[in-house]
């Protein structure tokens, strides 16, 4: 992407650009997924602004409304090719740019993972790798986003049909070095420990598998081997559905 | 692995504390559900009629841009796609696209600058508006509106409510276009990180 265009996320995001800008600026978007996520995040700001505008509408507006409603034809979903692959890109631009901000990150997992000539585990990584590829890139991957108490964020690209996420905690506050994160996949009062962050760290990625049924995925502080059970209190959890 | 229970699922001050079932809903208004679709009126009906008064000021226009923007949303329900943001992000997109072109098709860039005074009508202490929901996150706008410089502020306050482009804007701020472009960025930058929205849902 030219700086110049992607400077443009913002006007874009407010309907600030003029007609010939904004088409220019949506083929740029078919080709630049770092935009896309951008856009996606600022848009979310700006519509909030319309927080600020409550009115009530005239009565008449209603049955006017439901009427019209009742004779206009709906139109089809979007051909599935565009829609996912714009899905794909933003779910995977997103992510992709979290992971290569990230220390902990896959690609210096399987890195780290070389310099030490380690083949089972090597090859472990980039199993991992690929599975995470396949969440990010699943036609029904979603991404989902909280911050966590303290600072941070974390991100949970979900695919119902992969049965698995990708969760990326970033930036968050770290732990003192006997305590670590802990990421638990909870389905109604019950939570199975999903992944242990390294102690003392705030920042990694992690493929969590069997999500089905699962409603959140929450993250706690626990001892720094991990815990069987959650302590309270939550720092970040983000649902599923 | 073992279980463990969770006795309480405390929102720990996370965004998905909020019940948002407008996802729902617009996914039922997506198969053709007329009841869902009352539903769903009701809920963004004010903040949608509120938002294009906000941006093209005659009420009877923004009647017309709310009807215009609440069908559509009615019959482009298919394409919401949950990936791209949320289904609120999704209608006021709508919204405020149909106002903004409705200003810009009605008025010369000219006009529009004489529309810069408050508008002393613009109604904050309707029924609706004093729902606590409405009015924490109307707080937390305003709140974080406060942390943006002037700047930053005036940029995106003349892009949103009153339908500039950012040329337009940086003519009436008497700013470079490069500039103005940064501000606007920065702004919403900031915003998205001072409310902590989703980026998606």
């Amino acid at each position: 992407m030219t700086d110049d265009l992607h400077l443009l996320t913002g006007a874009y995001a407010l309907d600030a650009l003029d007609d010939a800008e904004r088409e220019a600026f949506e083929r740029h978007l078919r080709t630049c997924p770092t935009c896309v996520a951008e856009v996606v995040g600022l848009r979310e700001a700006a519509v909030r602004l319309a927080d600020d505008s409550w009115s009530s509408p005239p009565p008449r507006l209603r049955e006017q409304v439901l009427e019209r409603v009742h004779g206009t034809r709906q139109l089809a979903p979007t051909p599935t090719g565009r829609a996912s692959r714009w899905r794909r890109r933003a779910a995977f631009a997103l992510a992709a740019g979290l992971i290569a901000a990230v220390a902990g990150g896959v690609t210096y997992l399987v890195q780290d993972q070389r310099v030490r000539q380690e083949q089972a585990a090597r090859a472990e990584a980039e199993q991992r790798q690929a599975r995470i590829e396949a969440v990010l890139t699943a036609s029904d991957a979603v991404v989902r986003t909280s911050p966590v108490t303290g600072g941070g964020r974390i991100t949970v690209v979900s695919a119902a049909s992969q049965d698995a996420a990708v969760v990326v905690v970033a930036g968050a506050d770290a732990p003192p070095s006997d305590r670590a994160y802990e990421l638990w996949t909870v389905q109604g009062t019950t939570a199975h420990p999903a992944a242990v962050l390294a102690p003392g760290q705030g920042t990694s990625t992690h493929y969590v598998s069997g999500i089905g049924g699962a409603d959140l995925i929450a993250m706690t502080i626990e001892p720094a081997s991990g815990s069987a059970t959650p302590t309270l209190p939550i720092v970040a959890q983000v649902r599923l559905a | 692995m073992t279980d463990g229970q969770f006795p309480a699922l405390a929102p720990a001050g996370s965004a998905t504390a909020r019940p948002e079932d407008l996802g729902d809903l617009l996914r039922q208004v997506a198969r053709g559900d007329e009841a869902a679709f009352a539903g769903l009126y009701d809920k963004v009906a004010a903040r949608v009629y509120g938002l294009a008064r906000r941006v093209v000021r005659d009420p009877a226009q923004a009647e017309e841009v709310a009807q215009e923007a609440l069908v559509e949303v009615w019959r482009t329900a298919a394409r919401f796609d949950p990936a791209r943001g949320s289904a609120t992000a999704w209608i006021f997109t709508i919204t405020h696209r149909r106002a903004v072109d409705r200003v810009r098709s009605e008025q010369a860039a000219a006009d529009r600058i004489q529309r810069l005074a408050p508008d002393p009508e613009q109604t904050g202490h309707d029924e609706v508006a004093d729902q606590a929901t409405a009015r924490i996150e109307r707080q937390q706008v305003r709140r974080c509106l406060r942390t943006l410089t002037e700047l930053q502020r005036e940029a995106i306050s003349l892009a949103y409510y009153s339908g500039y482009t950012y040329r337009e804007v940086a003519a009436v701020l008497d700013a470079a276009l490069p500039t103005v472009k940064t501000r606007m960025r920065d702004a919403l930058i900031r915003l998205r990180d001072c409310l902590g929205v989703e980026a998606s849902r």
